[in-house]
This record gives C-alpha cells, structure tokens and sequence, in this order.
C-alpha cells in the first residue's frame, strides 16, 4: 500500500471501488478524452463499468459533428443498456436517435436541444423504443410541433416532465391548440409541462389542466395567446408552480436565442456538409 | 449531546503505533469500526488498530470525523422547523469540507485509501469530488503528468484505442 512513507503513490492502482467512484463523478467528455485513456487499469474500468455512463450529457460540445457522433455511439454502447438520461444538441440524427433507441431501452430521460435534423416521424419512431421515458426536452427543435404531440403520449406512458419550447413567435400569431389538445389526450400523468413560445389558446390551456390531473408545475411563458382571465386563474388555482405569459425567462438556460429572435426576428440557421451553425 | 448520555471514547491506533481518542459516536461515521464494535471488539484499552494508516493521516480522519458528529449532534438539536439555519449550517460543512480537502495530491491519495478502507462514505465522497475537480477537462497525457501515472499501453491496446476512440490522440499527443 502506498501509505508507507514512500515518496510517491500509485494513481494508477487506486483500489477499483474508489476508481469508479472518482470516473463516476466526470462527464462522458472526460471519461472518453481524458480520465478513460489514462492507463490500462482506468480504460479497462470505463469500458466494463456500465454505470459510468447512466448520464450522458452531450451539450456544448466542441468538435466536428463525426467526432461527436461517435462519442455518442461508444457511450450508449458501453453503458450496456443502464442509461437513464441522455441530453445533446445540433450533432443527433435520427439515425443516432434510432441508436440509442435500440440499446438504451432503460432510458429515462431524454434531452433535445437544436436538433433541427430530427423529424416527428424519426422521434415517433425512436420513442417506442423507449418505453421507461418519465422526462422529455425538446428545444427549439423546428420540426417537432404539431400533432407529434398525441404520439408522444401513446409512446411514452409514464412520461411524467414534458417540455417543449420554441424560439417564436415574438409577435401575436393566431392561436393553434393542436399541442395542446395531443398533451391534453395523450399525458395523463403529467407532473411538469413547460410550453415556453407555444400557440396554444385559452382552451388548449383549460384542457391540459382538466385532463392532466397531476399536474404540479405549468410554464407557459411567451405563450401570448394565453389571456390570464378569472375563468383561467380559477382554472390553474391548484397549480403550485404556474410562469404565465409575461413572466421574465432570465432563469431559462438557452435564453439567449430568444433574446437574439427578439432582436433580430428569425434564428437564422445554415447548414453544410459537416455541421450546423447558427447566427444571430 | 443530550444531557445525562454516557460518554463513550473509543481509541484507533494507527499502523505506526500513534493513539487518537474520540467520541466512539464520531468513530461510527466509519462502517470498519461499526463492524469491530458490533462484534464486541474495540472498547478496551487496547483499542481499534487500523492498519496500513498512518498517524499523519488518521489525524485527519479523525478531524473530519468529530465534525461531521459534532454537526450532526448539532442538527439534531435545532428546530426542526428553522429551514433557513439548516440551510446555513448546511453551506458552513460545505465550506469546512472544502477547505478540509484543499490538499496536495498525495495527502489526498491517503485521505482517499484511508476513508476507502475505513468505510467512511461521507470522506469518500469529498475526496472523489477533488480528484475528479483535478482531472476535469484534461486530457490523458496532462492526467498522467499530473499524477505521475505511465502510459502503459501495449502497441496492441494503442491499435485499439485508436480503432474505438479515434478522437483521443488529437487530445493526448
């Protein structure tokens, strides 16, 4: 053992059971870049530990999107079937969504965040797959709106946190309920609805709150079809945590797109062989 | 405390031979010296030996050990409904902990092993969370100059890694 005044200890050979503990407190990015590649007793321990890699976050990830794509591949493959939350943005397909699908069918959680190449059918498609999923994110991803809603809900029984929010509009456009009304049918066991830049009316909104009974937490902030009448007040009186229309966004974490949309009145997006890119 | 509660002192005698004394209630933090007691060992005068640790060492354990019970004890005490100073006392620990593990590598290396072996998950814990802040957005190579570890690779895992992880050299060379 190293604690016998010798000069130096033996990093390498750190007990296992302490190892994984340490390796379990890194991201993904480090554990295939860094920590992972280190010497053969840490590389072996992250390819057989499958829960290293419960959590994968893949956001604000520099590198070209091969690279990136590979690095999620090699995650969902060594968590062996354990993964529990998977976050990324621009880099996923549906392809890889379909990846991850197929062998990460304990997936609780899944975050998409600028995924502008993920369309309703793909999503549709990877989510029955996924039968486990309690918490689903989908930001600013621009096809996936609309009655991908109802599907959603067929898909994902126990979904518990539903969040889907768009960039727009900035301006008044005419009210559409048909997101509302597929969450209203399809998410009975709601817990947690963020609808941040949503369409929805007045209805859509009585709707959800009648037919998804558990709900504890509501936002629909930028949703400026929503007219907070008595009628409604009354309606979300039970809601314990309600963000309405006009409330500030300053705690939401990608708010500065939105600031940018306000600015400049489109999120303006590029797209060439090798990557996306998004100017303001 | 509660008033009237029998004092119980248990003493760890470390693998050169140096005596710490404390409260037995902050020695149970560790599961090894849960275990000798529940056996009915370690209360004579004799003590609990801990092997491979030495005084350096388990002197630290020891601090770490009576203020986490002491802050425990303390909690116990207060107002269960006073929110606000639980919160407090809360963020004080973080920051005595913190400070506590502030060490050079290979103090925290013994403190790591130690705790390991002791079955101190708290000290477990705190420690990984240094190591880990040490190696956090590093690659393989700045790791292995850092703490001293070879690159022991055979040309055969190289080939490997290189197949499954292509990204790794474009970081580590």
């Amino acid at each position: 053992m190293a604690e016998c005044g010798c000069e130096s200890r033996d990093w390498a050979e750190l007990p296992s059971d302490a190892l994984v503990e340490v390796l379990g407190k890194l991201d993904v990015i480090d554990l295939l870049t860094g920590a992972g590649q280190v010497c053969r007793p840490w590389r072996q321990l992250t390819v057989t530990e499958p829960t290293l890699w419960r959590r994968v976050d893949m956001c604000d990830l520099n590198g070209d999107r091969g690279t990136r794509q590979a690095m999620l591949r090699t995650a969902v493959d060594r968590a062996a079937g354990t993964m529990e939350a998977f976050s990324a943005d621009l880099f996923v397909t549906v392809d890889l969504l379909l990846y991850v699908s197929s062998r990460a069918s304990s997936l609780k959680s899944l975050k998409l965040v600028l995924c502008l190449g993920i369309s309703k059918e793909g999503l549709t498609e990877a989510l029955k797959g996924l039968p486990h999923l309690e918490e689903l994110d989908i930001t600013f991803c621009s096809f996936l709106y609309g009655d991908v809603c109802q599907s959603i809900g067929k898909a994902s029984p126990q979904l518990k946190c539903f969040r889907l929010n768009r960039i727009g509009p900035v301006q008044m456009f005419y009210g559409v309920d048909t997101e509302a009304l597929g969450i209203a049918n399809s998410m009975h066991d709601l817990r947690e609805l963020q609808l941040i830049g949503n369409r929805l009316t007045n209805d859509g909104l009585i709707s959800i709150i009648d037919h998804c009974l558990h709900l504890e937490s509501v936002d629909v902030r930028r949703c400026y079809n929503v007219q907070m009448d008595d009628a409604l007040k009354s309606k979300c009186a039970r809601i314990r945590n309600l963000k309405l229309p006009h409330d500030s966004i300053s705690d939401f974490k990608l708010r500065d797109y939105i600031f940018r949309y306000d600015l400049f009145g489109d999120l303006d997006v590029v797209t060439d062989d090798d990557d996306v890119y998004l100017y303001s | 405390m509660a008033a009237g509660k029998p004092v119980v002192m248990v003493t760890l005698v470390s693998s050169d031979g140096q005596s710490f004394q404390l409260l037995e209630e902050a020695a149970l933090l560790s599961a090894m010296v849960r275990d000798t007691i529940q056996i009915g060992q370690g209360r004579g005068p004799a003590g609990i030996p801990i092997r491979n640790i030495t005084g350096q060492t388990l002197s630290m354990v020891v601090v770490y050990c009576n203020k986490h019970y002491t802050a425990a004890a303390a909690a116990d005490g207060d107002d269960a409904a006073d929110e606000e100073k639980k919160v407090a006392n809360k963020k004080q620990l973080r920051e005595w902990d913190e400070q506590f593990i502030n060490l050079e590598q290979d103090k925290l290396y013994d403190i790591l092993v130690a705790a390991n072996n002791l079955g101190i998950d708290g000290l477990v814990d705190l420690c990984c969370w240094r190591f880990a802040d040490m190696m956090k957005g590093k690659s393989a190579s700045e790791i292995r100059v850092k703490l001293g570890i070879r690159d022991d690779f055979t040309s055969e895992q190289r080939a490997q890694i290189e197949k499954d992880s292509p990204w790794v050299w474009s970081r580590t060379t």
